[in-house]
């Protein structure tokens, strides 16, 4: 107990309440903006960081992290452009409820139970993160290898239209993840001589190109000057998000549970965890038809499991000093300059630091909410200005955020190529969204089966001999057999 | 989950068929088609690639499950097609390309990118941007005493907040060298 008051002695300091509201303000303009993640944000504060104390430097990157992410689900409900490729499990429903007039139901949905589900995981993060980081770490290349076919799998059977589509989409991003030097063998894998494309395709660029780029292309051949709002939208951004808790309470808890314990696997992260919270959602529906055109159930499940994943992923971070993601490396760096080592002596060593880390993440979920109401009532205003003033400056943007991954021209190149490629696909009903996963995941698939095969020798019963290998092996198997099985039984009936 | 391929309407080979004719303007045969050209061409372009030392896997390995995959799919396409009686590769062209101010537009559109990437680093961020913007309202029919101070404001907003707030390097433009 005098720990915990300790910490919250730490915490609840002018200056260091300061500090997470302006890091809060500072991650929510770096979300939203399309094309900027929270990565970025992060990587822009550790400078800052550098003149802090430690526990206002952690505020500010958990603040500003919490914020980008929940931030990136803006430009995707109103532009369609997820911020993150987690987003973009949801983003087809989210932006169907913006051309409904519900835009804020929608982001009010994303903001709300995104709240819960970093609740959530911190609640999980501060009574349960050694006996879920010791069960991350027995994850092995096999069981990595089958929740990453398992994630891929739920983006094609989730997506609108055709499975046959949604497989065309997935093979177009796995393929544009062999591009570059980061294989098996270190050598240029379809790089042309380019050396850009040794880096492989950018998926920040290739996203706002498949997304925000075909939609420009789309609105310039319809050339439609009419606004997205018609008349109106007074959906109300908390108004029906009571109703939408009490409606799906198993989805609220389902989503945040997946979440935080997907979050907990390092490398896995949010993106696994919303697309296969959102497959989850919609396979026990009972409007399963209604996802993909504006239902908000699958926005609410998703929404909660990407922020529980984010919680999720300190997990690992703080028990051993393994990043769970990106932003999680970044952090443990930061750490270390500050001279707190993560790993299981923090907890002996500096309690009330991670208390702290814990509290701060709280107030950071909570803050969120009057935050996010106002980003989405500013963001909110776009939506009454004419689609032809509008996309043409949202290109500037989309030019500008594919330039910002690298500082290089080369991004604009990549949104270019991706646009065009988005724009057919969106022609030819192929889904989009299996193509991101695909390009996301494609190298950690790639390392993980190769180095499978390696151990297993070139056995594929390897893969199943683990128990939780073979169980998500399995349930992966099944959710390819069981739709052709039952499509074989109706064929051979008729 | 499966889709069963129900046979398509009929419509005229290849690029021939006018508008309206449904979203789907690549039929399944057309589609599995370029899936066994796509195979056959990455699993050409594996044999490029080496394996590990002593191992019977390396860089080729992915391009060549990815090939698998594509020439597998390919040919369930192709073979739906068949037995839906729907054996020709088929295009429909779509409504808006029948207009060619539609078809205009989107040309003007991929050119002011390309434009964007050649000249931005020569002429400066701002003068591309804001002639990108204008132009592009102008295409959709903006008039142009809005598109201009939009096209003007909207890149000065855009510079301000990635080259001085987020410390982005946009191009700098000689003359406008003082807005950075």
């Amino acid at each position: 107990m005098p720990v915990i008051l300790e910490a919250l002695g730490l915490v609840f300091q002018p200056s260091v309440l300061l500090v997470i509201l302006a890091s809060a303000a500072f991650g929510m303009f770096v979300g939203s903006i399309p094309g900027l993640t929270a990565t970025m944000a992060t990587a822009l504060l550790v400078p800052i960081t550098f003149f802090m104390d430690p526990v206002p430097a952690i505020a500010a990157i958990v603040t500003a992290t919490a914020m980008a992410i929940f931030a990136g689900d803006i430009p995707g409900a109103l532009l369609r452009m997820p911020g993150t490729p987690a987003s973009a499990a949801y983003v087809e429903d989210a932006y169907a409820m913006t051309r409904k007039g519900r835009a804020e139901e929608a982001l009010g949905a994303a903001l709300v139970f995104s709240a819960i589900g970093g609740i959530f995981g911190t609640i999980v993060l501060m009574t349960a993160s050694p006996i879920l980081a010791e069960v991350a770490l027995k994850f092995s290349s096999f069981e990595y290898f089958w929740l990453v076919v398992l994630g891929l799998s739920c983006a094609v059977f989730v997506s609108p239209g055709k499975v046959s589509r949604g497989l065309i989409s997935l093979l177009i991003g796995l393929f544009a993840a062999t591009v570059g030097i980061d294989n098996p063998a270190g050598e240029p894998r379809y790089t042309f001589g380019n050396v850009e494309l040794l880096a492989g395709v950018q998926f920040i660029p290739a996203m706002i190109g498949l997304f925000a780029v075909s939609e420009v292309l789309r609105a310039v051949v319809s050339r439609s000057n009419k606004s997205f709002k018609g008349g109106g939208d007074r959906s109300g951004i908390f108004r029906n998000q009571w109703r939408n808790l009490r409606r799906y309470p198993v989805q609220v808890l389902r989503g945040s549970a997946l979440g935080t314990a997907i979050g907990a696997l390092p490398g896995a992260g949010a993106d696994i965890a919303a697309w296969i919270s959102y497959a989850v959602s919609k396979r026990f529906s009972r409007q399963k038809e209604k996802f993909g055109t504006g239902h908000v159930e699958g926005l609410v499940e998703a929404g909660a499991s990407n922020n529980g994943a984010v919680s999720g992923a300190w997990i690992p971070a703080l028990v051993f000093g393994i990043p769970g993601d990106s932003i999680t490396a970044i952090v443990i760096g930061v750490l270390y300059i500050k001279g707190i080592n993560p790993g299981p002596m923090v907890f002996i060593n500096d309690p009330q630091l991670i208390y702290a880390v814990f509290v701060v993440f709280l107030l950071a979920n909570i803050i969120m909410l009057p935050l996010g109401w106002v980003a989405i009532k500013a963001a909110g205003t776009m939506l009454s200005v004419p689609r032809n003033v509008l996309m043409p400056i949202i290109l500037l943007f989309c030019i500008v955020g594919s330039f910002a991954i690298n500082n290089t021209v080369f991004g604009v190149v990549l949104m270019l190529i991706f646009g065009v490629l988005g724009f057919l696909m969106d022609e030819n009903d192929i889904p989009i969204a299996p193509a991101i996963l695909g390009l996301v995941l494609g190298p950690m698939l790639e390392q993980n089966f190769i180095t499978s095969m390696i151990k297993a020798d070139g056995s594929f019963a390897a893969f199943f001999e683990r128990p939780i290998a073979a169980g998500l092996g399995l349930f992966t198997i099944a959710i390819w057999s069981i739709p052709l099985i039952a499509w074989a039984i109706r064929r051979a009936k008729r | 989950m499966i889709d069963t391929g129900a046979a398509p309407q009929r419509a005229a080979p290849l690029f021939l068929r006018q508008h309206g004719d449904g979203p789907v303007k690549l039929n399944d045969m057309f589609l599995g088609l370029l899936l066994v050209a796509a195979a056959i061409g990455i699993w050409l372009s594996a044999q490029n690639f080496s394996r590990l030392p002593n191992q019977a896997y390396g860089s080729e390995t992915m391009p060549l499950v990815l090939s698998g995959l594509a020439m597998a799919l390919g040919v369930f396409l192709i073979g739906r097609s068949i037995l839906a009686g729907d054996a020709l590769p088929r295009a429909m062209r779509p409504e808006w390309a029948g207009n060619p101010g539609a078809l205009g537009a989107l040309l003007v559109t991929l050119a002011l990118i390309a434009g964007y990437i050649a000249l931005s680093g020569r002429v400066g961020f701002v003068p591309v941007a804001v002639g990108l913007v204008l132009i592009l309202m102008l295409v959709m029919q903006v008039r142009w005493w809005v598109a201009l101070p939009m096209s003007i404001v909207a890149t000065l907003v855009v510079q301000q907040a990635f080259a001085r707030l987020l410390l982005v390097p946009l191009p700098r433009s000689g003359f406008l060298g003082f807005l950075w």
